[in-house]
C-alpha cells in the first residue's frame, strides 16, 4: 500500500463522503428523534390490531413479514431507518467500489497513475484499502447519528447491538464495494458509475421477497444476497440465529472476485 | 536505451501501429513525427506499458517492456498529449504528490515552477489548457529521470513557454538525459532533436539525423508565370500552382540563377525548404505509392 496515493484518494472523495454521511446520518438521526411520536402511534394501533386479528388471524402475520410493530427503540430502527441505512448505504458502497475502477478511466488520471514508480498491484491495493476506510467511517458516522438520537429520545436502549449490527453492515457494505469493483472491470472504460446500482438494488429486493414469503424455493434467494446476514428485522427485533452460510458464501465470493480483479486489473489497458 | 522491433497494434480492426522497428540512443533528443491519427501515441503507450503489443517486442534500458509492468518507470518521465490531473485539487498538492512519489528533489521543483511560471494556489480544473500541460511538464521532468516521453508537449502553450521549454530539454540533454519527443510542431523538432522518425498511418516512412536532412537541403524554386520547361542541373519540377511553377533545387546557385537570368519571369522566389515542406513531400510521395 502506498500512503502518498492513499491520501491523494482520500482527498480527491472528500467532497462525496462529507455529503453521503452526513445526509444519510442526519436522516437516520431525524428518524430516531421521532421514536416517542410514532411510539405513541403504535400504542394507539395496538387496540387497532387487536381488534383487526380478531376478524382476520392472518392479518398480524403479514404485518410480521414487513417488520411487524416494534416493541422498543432497536426495534423501532431495525423496522423504520435500517432500510435508509442499508439500501443508501449499500448505493454508495456500490459507486465507491465501481470509482476504484471507473474513475481515473473516466477522468483520464490513469495515464498518470499507471506510469507512476508503483505496481498495478500496489495502486488497487491502496485504492481498496482507500474504500475500506471511507466506508468504516461512514457506518460509524451512521451507527454514531442514530447512537446519538437515541441519547436524546430513549438513553436505555442496547446500543451493543445496535454497534455489533452497525459492524456487520460495514462488512456487507465492503463486500458490495468489492463487487462493484470486479464489475467495473468486466465493463468498457468509462461507463457511467450508476451502472454499479445494479448490485445493490436487486440484492436487497432479493433478500425482502425471501424473508417476505413461504415459498420454499423463494426462500432459497436469501443465500444469493449480502443483504440477508444483515436483515434487520431478524437481528434486532427477532432475534433469529445470524445466517453463516449467507456470510461464508459472500465472503468466499468476495475473495475470489478480489483475486480476478488484481488479474484483470494488471491486463486492464488504456484504450480511449 | 529504446528498441522496438516490429511493433504492432491494433485496435479491433482499425490500425494503430504497424511493423514498427526503431531505437533511441543514450543521451539524444528524438524527435517522432507525424500527423494527428499517425500512430504516435500509440507507440508511446505501448513503450510505458499502458497498452499491450499485438506483435512485436519493445526494450528500454535493455529490459523488455510489459503490459501492466513498472519496473522501469521510476527512471521514464512521461508526459501525455492531454493533461489530465485531479481537478479539485490544487496545483500545490498535484506536485506535492508527485514529488513524493518520485522522490524528486524541491529545488529544480521550484526552479521548473519558476521558469514556467506556474500558479500554485489554483485548482486544477479551473487551469487552461495551456497551464495545465505546464503542470504536466513539470510533474515529467521534476526527478530529472534517465528517460523523458513527451507526447505533443508544446501544444497550446505560449511562444515565451515553448522556448524555455524547450531550453530545458537543452538542459536535460546536457545532463545526459534521453528524450523521445512526439509531435506535428516540425519548428520544435529542427530545434532541439538529433534525430527524427517520420510516422504516418501507423508505419514509420523513415529515420534520419537532423544532420542527414539538413544536408540533403533543397530549396523551393517559384516562378511566375508558370513555365515547366527549366532545365538545370538538380532542379526538379513539381508542380503548377495559381499560375506559379512549383520546382526544387539542389545544386550550385550560382548555375541556377545565371539560368533563371535568361527568362523574362515576373517574379522569382528561391527559398529554403523547411521541415514542414520536406515532410508534405514525402507524404505526397506516400499517398502517391
Amino acid at each position: 500500500m502506498n500512503l502518498a496515493l492513499f491520501k491523494l484518494e482520500f482527498r480527491r472523495s472528500l467532497k462525496g463522503f462529507l455529503i453521503w454521511s452526513f445526509s444519510l446520518g442526519l436522516t437516520l438521526f431525524l428518524v430516531i428523534m421521532i421514536y416517542p411520536v410514532v411510539q405513541d402511534m403504535m400504542d394507539a394501533l395496538d387496540d387497532m390490531l387487536a381488534y383487526l386479528e380478531s376478524i382476520d388471524s392472518s392479518f398480524v402475520g403479514f404485518l410480521e413479514t414487513f417488520g411487524g410493530i416494534p416493541e422498543n427503540g432497536i426495534e423501532y430502527f431495525a423496522t423504520e431507518g435500517a432500510l435508509f441505512l442499508q439500501l443508501l448505504g449499500g448505493i454508495y458502497a456500490a459507486i465507491l467500489g465501481f470509482n476504484i475502477i471507473q474513475k481515473d478511466e473516466k477522468e483520464e488520471t490513469v495515464e498518470v497513475l499507471h506510469v507512476l514508480p508503483l505496481s498495478r498491484s500496489s495502486i488497487l491495493l491502496t485504492k481498496m484499502m482507500h474504500v475500506l476506510i471511507t466506508i468504516l467511517l461512514f457506518t460509524f458516522i451512521q451507527i454514531g447519528f442514530v447512537h446519538l438520537g437515541f441519547l436524546f429520545v430513549s438513553p436505555n436502549e442496547s446500543m451493543i447491538e445496535l454497534w455489533t449490527f452497525g459492524f456487520f453492515d460495514f462488512i456487507m457494505f465492503l463486500m458490495i464495494s468489492y463487487l462493484a469493483m470486479g464489475l467495473a472491470l468486466l465493463l468498457k472504460p468509462k461507463t457511467s458509475p450508476l451502472v454499479s446500482i445494479a448490485i445493490p438494488f436487486p440484492l436487497y429486493i432479493i433478500t425482502m421477497i425471501a424473508f417476505a414469503t413461504d415459498n420454499d424455493a423463494l426462500k432459497a434467494l436469501k443465500y444469493l444476497s449480502p443483504f440477508t446476514f444483515t436483515e434487520p428485522v431478524g437481528w434486532l427485533k427477532d432475534h433469529v440465529d445470524f445466517e453463516w452460510l449467507n456470510f461464508y458464501i459472500f465472503i468466499g465470493l468476495t475473495v475470489i472476485v478480489i483475486i480476478l480483479s488484481f488479474v484483470f486489473y494488471k491486463k486492464r489497458q488504456m484504450i480511449k | 536505451m529504446i528498441k522496438v522491433y516490429n511493433a504492432k497494434k491494433y485496435y479491433g480492426k482499425t490500425c494503430g501501429i504497424e511493423d514498427v522497428s526503431m531505437h533511441v540512443e543514450n543521451g539524444e533528443i528524438f524527435g517522432f513525427v507525424g500527423p494527428n491519427g499517425a500512430g504516435k501515441t500509440t507507440l508511446i503507450r505501448l513503450l510505458l506499458g499502458l497498452l499491450e503489443m499485438d506483435d512485436g517486442d519493445a526494450f528500454i534500458f535493455d529490459e523488455p517492456v510489459k503490459m501492466g509492468s513498472n519496473h522501469l518507470n521510476k527512471d521514464i518521465g512521461y508526459m501525455p498529449s492531454e493533461t489530465h490531473m485531479f481537478d479539485d485539487l490544487k496545483v500545490k498538492e498535484i506536485i506535492t504528490f508527485f514529488k513524493t512519489m518520485k522522490k524528486a528533489d524541491q529545488t529544480y521543483i521550484d526552479y521548473l515552477i519558476e521558469r514556467l511560471d506556474i500558479s500554485l494556489e489554483k485548482k486544477f480544473g479551473a487551469l487552461s489548457f495551456g497551464n495545465k500541460k505546464k503542470i504536466g511538464i513539470v510533474v515529467a521532468l521534476m526527478s530529472q529521470p534517465k528517460l523523458l516521453i513527451l507526447d505533443e508537449p508544446t501544444s497550446g502553450l505560449d511562444p515565451l513557454i515553448q522556448s524555455r521549454f524547450l531550453e530545458l530539454l537543452n538542459d536535460a540533454k546536457k545532463r545526459g538525459q534521453t528524450i523521445l519527443l512526439s509531435s506535428h510542431v516540425l519548428s520544435e523538432i529542427e530545434k532541439v532533436c538529433d534525430r527524427l522518425a517520420l510516422i504516418k498511418s501507423g508505419k514509420i516512412l523513415f529515420t534520419r539525423s537532423m544532420k542527414d536532412i539538413k544536408n540533403e537541403e533543397h530549396k523551393r524554386v517559384l516562378v511566375s508565370p508558370n513555365y515547366q520547361n527549366l532545365h538545370v542541373d538538380g532542379l526538379t519540377y513539381v508542380k503548377d500552382d495559381d499560375g506559379i511553377s512549383n520546382y526544387t533545387f539542389k545544386g550550385d546557385i550560382n548555375q541556377l540563377v545565371k539560368h533563371l537570368s535568361t527568362y523574362q519571369f515576373k517574379d522569382v522566389t528561391i527559398r529554403d525548404i523547411g521541415l514542414d515542406e520536406l515532410f508534405s513531400m514525402y507524404y505526397e510521395k506516400e499517398e502517391i505509392k
